[in-house]
C-alpha cells in the first residue's frame, strides 16, 4: 500500500479551492498554504499560446530527503508512503526546509516547528478522499493506491504518461501530473 | 522563486563560521604541540578554551535558530542524518578539546601526562576535522541546491577553516603577548599559504558554479558575483578577507599588523560563511516564478483586511 495523488492539470483552473480546503481542514492561518497552485505560462507565441495551473502539495516522497536529513526523526515516512512531521519531536530547526526540492514546508512561527500536507490521513483511514481531492470542484485530483495495478489513480498515470515534478533528483515524489 | 535560501540565515552561518573556526584552531594548537614547539605549552592552555568557546557559542547560535528551543537536545537524536552527525561530532570536539586544555594547567592532577595528552591531542585532530567537513556534507544533502556541492564544497570549506583557524590561533598569542615568538612568525607564512589557496578555491568553486548545467547553481553564482551577495563577496571575502591581509604581509609583523591582518582574515571567514550559505537557491519549480503571493504579501493582505474588519465592527456597533 503506498497512498498517492494524480493532478490533471488539463482540468484544474486554478482556483485555489483545494489550498483554502486544506486550510480549513487544517485550521491553517491564512499565510499558511500546504498546497499551494502554481500558475504556467502563457508559453508558446501568439497566437499559439497556452497556459495552466500547477497544485503543488507535499510530494510525500519515497526518498524522501526531509526524512533523511531531519536530525531529530521528526520528519518520518508512514508505511504507506505519507510523510508527517512528529510535532512533540520537531525542534524548528528548518532543516527539512532547506533540503526539500519543493518548497512545501511551512514554519509555523507560533509553536516553533515545520508542519505540512498530511496527505488527510485520518480521512483515508476512514475511508474518505483527502479533503482537496474532495474539494475538488473540476475533479482535477485523484487519490489511491500506487501499488495497486489496478486502482484508477495508476490506471490514469499509464494511461496518461502522468509525470512527476523534478524525477531527475531521485525524490520518487508520489504526486502526479498529467501534464496539458 | 527563491532569491536566496531563505531559511537558514546570520545565525546558521556563524554557527557554521565559529564551529569551524574553533575546530581549525585547536588543529593548529593540537599539531604546534605534536611537533614540539615551545609555544605549546605558553599557548595551548587558554587558546584551547577559546577554540572551545567559539564552537560552544556556535552550537548556541544553532539553538537559538531552532524554534523549539527547550527541546534542541533532539538534534542528536537521528544519528543517521548528517545534521544529527554534525551535532554529535561538535559535542565530541568540544568535549576533547577542553579535556585536552587541562593538560596545560598546573593545578590539574594530570597537566604533563604526556602521553595521554598526545592521544587526547590525536582524537582531537581527527574529531576537529570531522567537525569541519560535515557541514559541507550536511549542506550537499539538499538535492535541489546544486550550488552545494558536496564533494568540491568539502575541499573549500577544509582551506577556508584553516585560514580562519590560523587567524584566530595567532591573534590569541598576540593578545597573549608572543607576537614575536618564531613559531607564531612561521604560522603567518602558513596563513599567507592559506589565504592564497582560499582565493584559488572560493573563486574557482563559485565561477565553476557560473558555468555549471544547473539553472540554480548558475544564478547562485551569479547573485554572488553580480547580484545581491556581491559587496559580502568581493569585499568581505576577496578584499578584505583575502587580498588585503595578503599585501599586509609587505607591512611585518608588529603586533599591530598582526591583530589587523587577522581580524580581516576572520571577518572574511564569516561573510564566506554567510554568502555560501544564502546564495544557495532552490530548484525552481515550473510556473514558480509566476507566484503572485509571498508569504510577506499574504501577510500583508491579512493585515489590512484585518484592520478593514476591525473598522467595519466598529461602524456596525456605532449604528
Amino acid at each position: 500500500m503506498r497512498w498517492g495523488m494524480l493532478v490533471d492539470l488539463r482540468k484544474c483552473v486554478g482556483c485555489h479551492a483545494c489550498t483554502v480546503a486544506c486550510q480549513n481542514e487544517n485550521k491553517l492561518p491564512l499565510a499558511d498554504k500546504w498546497t499551494k497552485v502554481l500558475r504556467i505560462g502563457p508559453i508558446g507565441e501568439y497566437p499559439n499560446l497556452t497556459g495552466y495551473f500547477m497544485p503543488v502539495p507535499c510530494m510525500h516522497c519515497e526518498e524522501a530527503p526531509c526524512v533523511d536529513g531531519c536530525p531529530t526523526g521528526a520528519s518520518f515516512k508512514r508505511e504507506d508512503g505519507i510523510v508527517l512531521v512528529n510535532d512533540e519531536k520537531c525542534i524548528g530547526c528548518k532543516f527539512c526546509m532547506v533540503v526539500c526540492p519543493y518548497g512545501v514546508r511551512n514554519y509555523n512561527e507560533s509553536k516553533g516547528i515545520v508542519e505540512k500536507c498530511r496527505m488527510c490521513w485520518e480521512r483515508l483511514e476512514n475511508g474518505e478522499q483527502t479533503r482537496c481531492t474532495e474539494t475538488c470542484q473540476l475533479k482535477a485530483r485523484y487519490c489511491g493506491d500506487l501499488d495497486d495495478p489496478d486502482s484508477e489513480i495508476v490506471s490514469l498515470i499509464h494511461k496518461h504518461n502522468a509525470q512527476v515534478l523534478h524525477d531527475e533528483l531521485g525524490t520518487k515524489p508520489s504526486v502526479y501530473y498529467i501534464i496539458p | 522563486m527563491e532569491t536566496k535560501q531563505e531559511y537558514w540565515e546570520g545565525l546558521a552561518a556563524g554557527s557554521f563560521f565559529l564551529v569551524a573556526t574553533g575546530a581549525m584552531m585547536f588543529i593548529v594548537l593540537a599539531v604546534l604541540d605534536l611537533i614540539g614547539t615551545q609555544i605549546s605549552t605558553q599557548i595551548n592552555g587558554w587558546a584551547s578554551l577559546v577554540a572551545v568557546a567559539g564552537a560552544a557559542i556556535g552550537g548556541l547560535l544553532l539553538m537559538i535558530e531552532a524554534g523549539n528551543k527547550a527541546k534542541a537536545y533532539l538534534i542528536v537524536a537521528n544519528p543517521a542524518s548528517m545534521a544529527s552527525k554534525n551535532a554529535i561530532m561538535m559535542t565530541l570536539f568540544m568535549g576533547i578539546a577542553f579535556v585536552y586544555a587541562t593538560f596545560f594547567f598546573d593545578f590539574i592532577p594530570w597537566a604533563g601526562l604526556e602521553i595521554i595528552q598526545n592521544t587526547v591531542a590525536v582524537l582531537g585532530i581527527i574529531t576537529a576535522l570531522i567537525a569541519v567537513v560535515i557541514p559541507a556534507l550536511e549542506l550537499g544533502e539538499s538535492r535541489g541546491r546544486a550550488f552545494w556541492d558536496a564533494s568540491a564544497l568539502g575541499p573549500v570549506f577544509i582551506i577556508t577553516s584553516a585560514a580562519s583557524g590560523l587567524a584566530a590561533v595567532i591573534l590569541t598569542a598576540v593578545i597573549m603577548g608572543y607576537a614575536e615568538n618564531i613559531s607564531i612568525l612561521i604560522l603567518d607564512k602558513v596563513l599567507l599559504g592559506f589565504l592564497v589557496l582560499q582565493l584559488i578555491s572560493v573563486v574557482t568553486y563559485v565561477f565553476g558554479k557560473r558555468h555549471s548545467g544547473a539553472y540554480e547553481a548558475r544564478k547562485a553564482a551569479d547573485n554572488i558575483l553580480n547580484g545581491q551577495f556581491k559587496i559580502s563577496f568581493w569585499g568581505g571575502i576577496i578584499l578584505a578577507g583575502t587580498i588585503v591581509p595578503i599585501l599586509m604581509l609587505l607591512l611585518g609583523s608588529i603586533s599591530f599588523i598582526l591583530i589587523a591582518k587577522t581580524v580581516l582574515v576572520l571577518i572574511g571567514g564569516a561573510c564566506f560563511r554567510n554568502v555560501f550559505l544564502q546564495a544557495a537557491i532552490r530548484k525552481p519549480l515550473p510556473g514558480e516564478e509566476n507566484e503572485f503571493l509571498g508569504h510577506e504579501e499574504i501577510l500583508w493582505l491579512a493585515e489590512k483586511l484585518e484592520k478593514r474588519w476591525q473598522e467595519k465592527a466598529a461602524e456596525i456597533a456605532g449604528r
